[in-house]
C-alpha cells in the first residue's frame, strides 16, 4: 500500500498558498502523520507562481520528496506548470495523480497521467461569503475526503488557525468539500493512522524555541528572510516568555547591542542571513577579544549580495569561518533538520557561555523555512553558565592565563570586580599592552589562551554522526539543511545494491580532522552541498588533505532524493 | 562614602600634556563621588579614539569597544540591567561620523544612558585629519589648503535636539567644575542624555584652542529647559559667542519604562521558566 503522498498547492502570492500548507500539514500531524512541507515562494507580495508542497506518510518524513501525487491549482497558470512534464522548477516533479481546481479554469491542456478534477470551488464559496480565500478550505477539503482522513480532525485543526466569523465560514468550507469530493468521487488513497499527535513545527520556530529554553533573556536582529521566522516567533512570545524583542537601527547595532547583553551577564542572541551578518562581523571579532559570549543565528539565502531572497544556498560556510579580521576562536554548527534545530541552538548557548567566544548556528532557507513533524521535544535543559568569579576575590584576573584557555567572568554591579575589557590587545588583568609600549611577550600569551580555548572546546566536542556508515564503502558527507535528503537517497541507493552511509558533520568549526579521517579513510568520499564551489569540499581539503568527488546544487532549490541518487550512480558508485 | 578614590585605577592616561580628556576624566569621576554612586555600579562604554581609552583609566566596569558602537554596547547594557549607571563615552569622530546613526536613534528610543562627547574637530589618533564636527575651511591633512574642509560641521546638539532627546547639554573642558555639574545632572536625569564637550586639542588643533575658546564660552542661565524652539535657537548659535550649559531637559518615560518586557525590572535578575504548554501552538 502507498503510505507516502506529495501534495502540492499553487497560486499566486496573496492566495494563501502557504496558510493553506500549513493547514493541511497540521491536519496530517493531527492524525499522527509525519509530514514535511516547503514553500517555494518569490520575492514578491501579491502575484507571481508560488506552491506549497507537502510530503505525508505515517513514516518519518526527511525532505519534500520526488514525485506529485495531488494538486490543488489556485489558479490556470499552476495547472499547467506543474501537469507539464517539461517542468522547469529546479527539480521538482510533475504531477502524476490528481489534480483539483475551479471548474471556470477551461484552458489546459490535457495529460493523460493526470486526473483531472473540476470542481465548484468559487462557486461552493461564494455561497458562503464574499471571502475569496475560502475556496482554497474547499479543495482542501477535497483533499481530506479523497485521502479517506477525519472531517472532524481537520475541523479541530480549522478551529486553531481562525477566529471569530470566519471559523464558521471556513468550518462550513471544509465540510461542504469535502462533501462534494466523497459524493462525486473515490478514494485517492488511504494513509495508515499514526498512533499519536504529532508537533509541527517550523526550522525558524525550531532555533526560537531553543533559545527560549537555553535561556535567552533578548533577542535583537534585523528583519531579513530567512532569518526573520525566528524573530517572528520570539516576538510573538515576547511577554509570556519574558524575552525582551529589539529591531534595532541596523545589523552593527544589533550585534553590539547582544555583546553588551552579554557583558552585562544576560543571555541574548541575534540572528540574520548572509547580507545581514555582513554587517556584524567587526562586532564578532570584539566578542572574540573580549571574551563575551554571543550565538549568531545565520540562516542562509543564495548570494551574494541581495541574490535570490526567497530562495535556498549554503554559500556562507566559510565566509563564516573567516570572517573578520584576525586570529581568533569560533564555534559552527549547522544542525541538520528541525529538531536538530530546537536543540543545537539550545546547546550553542551553554558552549557559548563556557568557551566565551562567538558560537554560530548556521542555517539556510530550506531548513529555516521548512515544517516538519517532531515526535517530541524535550523542554528540559541543564544551563551551564560557565566559570564566573566570585565577588571581592582579590586574585580576580579576568582574562587570567589557564590550561584550557578559560577564566573567570565577571559582570557589572558585581562587588569589588571592577576591571576593563577592551577591544586592544590586553594582559590577564584587562589592561591595555598595546598602547604606550607594545608588550610582545603579553600579546603572544593573550593569543595563546584565546586559542587554547579552540583546542579545548575541539576536545569537547562530539564526534561526528554516521547514517548507516558501518559497512558503507561510499560515504556521502553533507552538513546543515541537506540531512534528510542525503539520508534517504542512502536508503534509496541501498535499495538499489549500493553500499552507501552518510557523514553528518554538525560541528564544522573547530574541525575534527582525526574523526573525519577514521570515519571515512578507505571509502569512496562525496560531499554534497547546496553551492557552486563546495565549501565544505574545500574545508576538508585543508584540514584533511583529502579531495573529495562533489555533488553540488546551486540553482536556488533543494535537493531532491532523486537527484542525488543519479548523480552518486555517475560518479560510479561501485 | 564614596571617595575620588575609589574611582582611582592603577592604569593613568597617556593623553598628550594639556589634553582636554584630562578635564573630563576628572569631571567624570567627580559627578559619581559627588552622587555617592560605587564604581561597582558604574558601567563606562567607549568607543575608539584618544578620548576612548578613558574607561582604561577609571576604576569602575570598563568596555572599550569598537569604532562609532559605544551607544548600541551601552542600550545593550541598560536593557540588561537597568540598574546600572551607563555612560557611553567617545569623540567627535567616533559619534557622530562612524557611530551618528546609533546616536539619532538611542536618543529617539530615550534609553537612559548618558553620552558624553570630547569634541576636538579633529582626529587625534589618527593623526588630525578633519572630523565631522571640524569648521568648513578647516585645513588638515586630509584637507589640504586653499580648500580645506569641503564639509559644513555636524551640528550634534541640534541633531540630538531633532531626534527626540530629553537632556541635551554642552560642557567645555576649561570648565571643570561646570562639566561636572552637568554630568551629574545628567545622571539624576532619567532618560538619554547628550553632552557635547568643546574640548581642545593641543597638538592637531590650533584653531580651536583654550584661547579661542576662552573669549567665546559663556554660560547658559535662566534658559527654559522644556522650549524646544529656544533649545534650537541657542544650539544654533556659534561664532563669537558659544553657549554652555544645560539647552533642553525635559521628563518622558524611558525605553525601559515603555517595553513590557523590559518595564518588569532588570532582565538581569530573572531566572529561565518554560512551562510545558509551550508546546501546545504545535500540535
Amino acid at each position: 500500500m502507498k503510505n507516502d503522498y506529495v501534495i502540492r498547492i499553487g497560486g499566486a502570492a496573496g492566495d494563501g498558498v502557504q496558510s493553506s500548507g500549513i493547514l493541511l500539514s497540521k491536519t496530517f500531524t493531527r492524525h499522527g502523520l509525519h509530514v514535511f512541507g516547503y514553500n517555494y515562494y518569490q520575492d514578491l507580495i501579491r502575484g507571481g507562481n508560488s506552491w506549497y508542497q507537502i510530503r505525508v506518510s505515517d513514516k518519518k518524513v526527511k525532505n519534500q520528496g520526488d514525485g506529485l501525487d495531488i494538486l490543488i491549482a489556485l489558479n490556470e497558470d499552476s495547472l499547467n506548470r506543474h501537469t507539464n512534464p517539461e517542468i522547469n522548477e529546479g527539480g521538482a516533479s510533475y504531477l502524476r495523480g490528481i489534480a483539483i481546481f475551479d471548474e471556470s479554469i477551461k484552458n489546459y491542456e490535457k495529460r493523460d497521467f493526470v486526473k483531472y478534477i473540476p470542481s465548484p470551488l468559487n462557486a461552493i464559496a461564494s455561497g458562503i461569503s464574499k471571502n475569496p480565500l475560502l475556496k482554497n478550505t474547499v479543495a482542501l477539503g477535497m483533499v481530506v475526503s479523497g485521502l479517506n482522513l477525519d472531517l472532524d480532525i481537520f475541523i479541530s485543526a480549522i478551529k486553531t488557525v481562525f477566529k471569530g466569523k470566519s471559523l464558521d465560514e471556513n468550518i462550513e468550507a471544509a465540510k461542504q468539500g469535502f462533501n462534494y469530493y466523497k459524493e462525486h468521487y473515490e478514494i485517492f488513497g488511504s494513509l495508515p493512522n499514526g498512533n499519536k499527535k504529532k508537533i509541527l513545527i517550523g526550522g525558524g520556530e525550531a532555533v526560537g524555541l531553543g533559545a527560549a529554553v537555553g535561556g535567552i533573556k533578548a533577542y535583537v536582529a534585523y528583519p531579513m528572510t530567512p532569518a526573520s521566522s525566528t524573530l517572528h516567533w520570539l516576538a510573538s512570545h515576547s511577554k509570556d516568555l519574558g524575552i525582551f524583542i529589539k529591531v534595532p537601527e541596523d545589523e552593527i547595532s544589533a550585534i553590539n547591542t547582544v555583546i553588551g547583553m552579554n557583558y552585562a551577564g544576560i543571555r541574548a542572541m541575534t540572528g540574520s542571513s548572509g547580507g545581514g551578518y555582513d554587517l556584524m562581523h567587526e562586532g564578532v571579532g570584539l566578542a572574540a577579544m573580549l571574551e563575551i559570549p554571543v550565538v549568531i543565528y545565520e540562516s542562509q539565502r543564495a548570494g551574494p549580495s541581495t541574490g535570490l531572497p526567497t530562495k535556498t544556498e549554503q554559500g556562507d560556510l566559510l565566509m563564516i569561518i573567516n570572517s573578520s579580521h584576525g586570529d581568533y576562536p569560533r564555534a559552527v554548527i549547522a544542525p541538520g533538520d528541525v529538531e536538530e534545530a530546537y536543540y543545537y541552538t539550545r546547546e550553542a548557548l551553554n558552549l557559548a557561555d563556557k568557551y566565551q567566544m562567538p558560537v554560530f548556528i548556521v542555517s539556510d532557507l530550506y531548513l529555516s523555512e521548512r515544517i516538519e513533524s517532531v515526535e517530541d521535544l524535550n523542554l528540559e535543559f541543564k544551563i551551564d553558565r560557565g566559570l564566573i568569579a566570585n565577588e571581592n576575590d582579590e586574585n580576580f584576573l579576568r582574562y587570567k592565563y589557564t590550561d584550557d584557555g578559560i577564566s573567570p567572568r565577571a559582570f557589572p554591579g558585581m562587588k569589588g570586580l571592577m576591571h576593563n575589557e577592551d577591544s586592544d590587545e590586553h594582559d590577564e588583568r584587562g589592561d591595555v599592552v598595546s598602547d604606550a609600549i607594545t608588550d610582545p611577550v603579553k600579546r603572544k600569551l593573550s593569543v595563546e589562551k584565546r586559542m587554547k580555548k579552540l583546542e579545548t572546546l575541539k576536545k569537547n566536542l562530539p564526534l561526528f554522526k554516521t547514517y548507516r556508515l558501518d559497512d558503507a564503502n561510499i560515504v556521502l558527507v553533507q552538513w546543515g539543511s541537506t540531512k534528510g535528503v542525503v539520508e534517504e537517497s542512502a536508503d534509496i541507493l541501498r535499495n538499489k545494491g549500493y553500499k552507501v552511509g552518510v557523514l553528518e558533520i554538525k560541528y564544522v568549526f573547530p574541525f575534527n580532522t582525526d574523526d573525519f579521517i577514521a570515519k571515512t579513510s578507505g571509502k569512496k568520499i562525496i560531499t554534497i552541498e547546496n553551492n557552486y564551489s563546495g565549501q565544505l569540499a574545500n574545508l576538508i581539503k585543508m584540514f584533511t588533505g583529502v579531495e573529495t568527488l562533489k555533488i553540488n546544487k546551486y540553482n536556488g532549490e533543494a535537493f531532491y532524493p532523486s537527484e542525488i541518487v543519479n548523480e552518486v550512480i555517475k560518479l560510479g558508485g561501485d | 562614602m564614596v571617595t575620588l578614590k575609589d574611582y582611582d585605577y592603577h592604569v593613568k592616561p597617556d593623553w598628550c600634556p594639556g589634553c582636554g580628556n584630562f578635564s573630563q576624566w576628572t569631571a567624570i569621576k567627580g559627578a559619581l563621588v559627588e552622587l555617592g554612586i560605587e564604581p561597582h555600579n558604574v558601567v563606562i562604554v567607549s568607543g575608539i579614539g584618544c578620548s576612548s581609552n578613558m574607561p582604561e583609566y577609571i576604576r569602575a566596569y570598563g568596555f572599550h569597544g569598537l569604532h562609532g558602537r559605544p551607544l548600541p554596547v551601552a542600550s545593550g547594557i541598560k536593557f540588561a540591567n537597568s540598574d546600572l549607571t551607563v555612560i557611553a563615552y567617545g569623540g567627535d569622530g567616533d559619534g557622530y561620523y562612524e557611530g551618528l546613526n546609533h546616536l539619532y536613534h538611542t536618543a529617539k528610543r530615550n534609553i537612559d544612558i548618558k553620552y558624553i562627547v570630547s569634541d576636538n574637530e579633529v582626529f587625534g589618533l589618527t593623526t588630525g585629519q578633519a572630523s565631522p564636527t571640524a569648521p568648513f575651511g578647516f585645513v588638515s591633512k586630509t584637507t589640504p589648503p586653499p580648500e580645506g574642509s569641503l564639509e559644513i560641521p555636524v551640528n550634534p546638539l541640534t541633531l540630538a535636539l531633532t531626534a527626540g532627546a530629553t537632556f541635551v547639554a554642552r560642557g567645555y573642558s576649561g570648565e571643570i567644575k561646570h562639566l561636572q555639574s552637568l554630568i551629574v545632572e545628567a545622571i539624576k536625569h532619567k532618560g538619554f542624555a547628550l553632552i557635547d564637550v568643546l574640548s581642545p586639542c593641543v597638538t592637531w588643533n590650533k584653531i580651536a584652542t583654550y584661547e579661542y575658546y576662552k573669549e567665546r564660552v559663556y554660560k547658559l542661565k535662566d534658559n527654559d529647559l522644556t522650549d524646544f524652539e529656544g533649545a534650537y535657537k541657542l544650539a544654533m548659535q556659534s561664532g563669537d559667542k558659544i553657549p554652555i550649559g544645560i539647552f533642553y531637559k525635559v521628563e518622558k518615560p524611558t525605553y525601559n519604562d515603555l517595553d513590557p518586557v523590559l518595564k518588569q525590572g532588570p532582565l538581569m535578575k530573572r531566572g529561565t521558566e518554560i512551562k510545558k504548554e509551550i508546546l501546545n501552538e504545535f500540535y
